[in-house]
């Protein structure tokens, strides 16, 4: 049945609360982060604010703000950014492959997507750090699988920015 | 032990890495992905240089990587430049409108370089087979430029590409 509209727009390119729930969301890394649960919307401003991700049983859920939200497909919901949060647990090595240890946390600019540094936890059987140390960003070379640095383990120990917990 | 030094053009026994040592040291991809270990390090025999080296990986083939592929060679791991292209397979095939097509069954090479041809995507019903035009991005999964008018490999065709299958 056709509908009748008093929106004063075209709404054939809009799109529904339904075409949005239930839909893969999936970061720039083509990373499958889970599945939108919520349509954020401002009461006020009556504007679409964000989603909120399922990502699954026993996971803690992730809200994102429309500007990291690159488009909506048929299947998808398509971000503009690799999220940070993904980085915990991953294995940092230094540039000669040395495990410095497990990403335990990150420290995030406020609530934006940004790494200010990320806190690596070692095994206690490591005695040349302790058991955590944090890392900066910029010494950040590339986050695949893991976490790969662009320093030796030992000029992270002689840095003055690196920190030990 | 102090050396005794018989070189002419060759680098200082500090700028060396001892290969011996090299053996059963993680081999890492660009990303941060643990291939394997080094099993063998292969040297030609004409001109002395080192060539490349074995990659065991548990239960599955080693790899005989060239050192074009190689990012840096230290005491304790080999770094590599790239991500390996044989290790796509299985990875989830995503079209540009979010629709999954299925996941990466074969790699299909450019001779024995890093570089793909096309992949083998499976899904339950139906085989695809995407060149690398088509293929926008390889990451945490595949994602190929158009939406899904992937060509589909009917029973007919697959009689005939059989070698590339």
């Amino acid at each position: 049945m056709q509908q009748k509209s008093i929106s004063g727009r075209d709404l054939s390119k809009t799109v529904t609360s339904e075409d949005l729930l239930g839909k893969e969301v999936i970061d720039l890394n083509g990373t499958f982060i889970g599945v939108v649960e919520k349509v954020l919307m401002d009461p006020n401003k009556l504007e679409f604010v964000g989603i909120s991700i399922d990502k699954g049983f026993l996971k803690k859920g992730l809200t994102i703000g429309k500007s990291y939200i690159s488009k909506v497909t048929p299947h998808a919901v398509f971000l503009r950014i690799k999220v940070s949060y993904n980085i915990k647990g991953k294995t940092v090595f230094d540039n000669e492959g040395h495990v410095i240890g497990k990403v335990y946390s990150i420290e995030l600019h406020g609530n934006k997507n940004k790494i200010i540094n990320i806190i690596v936890r070692r095994g206690l059987s490591d005695s040349l750090f302790g058991t955590e140390i944090v890392i900066p960003a910029e010494y950040i070379k590339d986050i695949g699988e893991n976490v790969m640095l662009n320093v030796s383990k030992n000029k992270l120990k002689k840095s003055k920015s690196v920190v030990e917990v | 032990m102090e050396y005794q030094y018989v070189i002419k053009k060759e680098a200082h026994l500090d700028r060396t890495v001892n290969i011996k040592k090299l053996i059963g040291k993680r081999v890492i991809s660009k990303g941060g992905t643990v291939i394997g270990y080094v099993s063998e390090i292969r040297v030609n025999s004409n001109n002395l240089q080192l060539e490349g080296v074995v990659v065991d990986r548990n239960f599955e083939n080693p790899i005989y990587i060239g050192k074009s592929y190689f990012s840096k060679l230290s005491q304790n791991s080999v770094i590599l430049n790239v991500e390996l292209s044989i290790l796509v397979n299985g990875k989830k095939v995503v079209t540009l409108d979010g629709k999954v097509l299925g996941r990466v069954k074969k790699v299909n090479r450019r001779g024995n370089t890093n570089e793909i041809e096309s992949l083998v995507v499976s899904s339950f019903w139906r085989k695809y087979l995407i060149p690398s035009s088509e293929i926008k991005q390889i990451m945490a999964s595949v994602q190929i430029k158009h939406k899904h008018d992937a060509t589909k490999i009917y029973l007919w065709k697959r009689l005939k590409q059989n070698s590339n299958l």
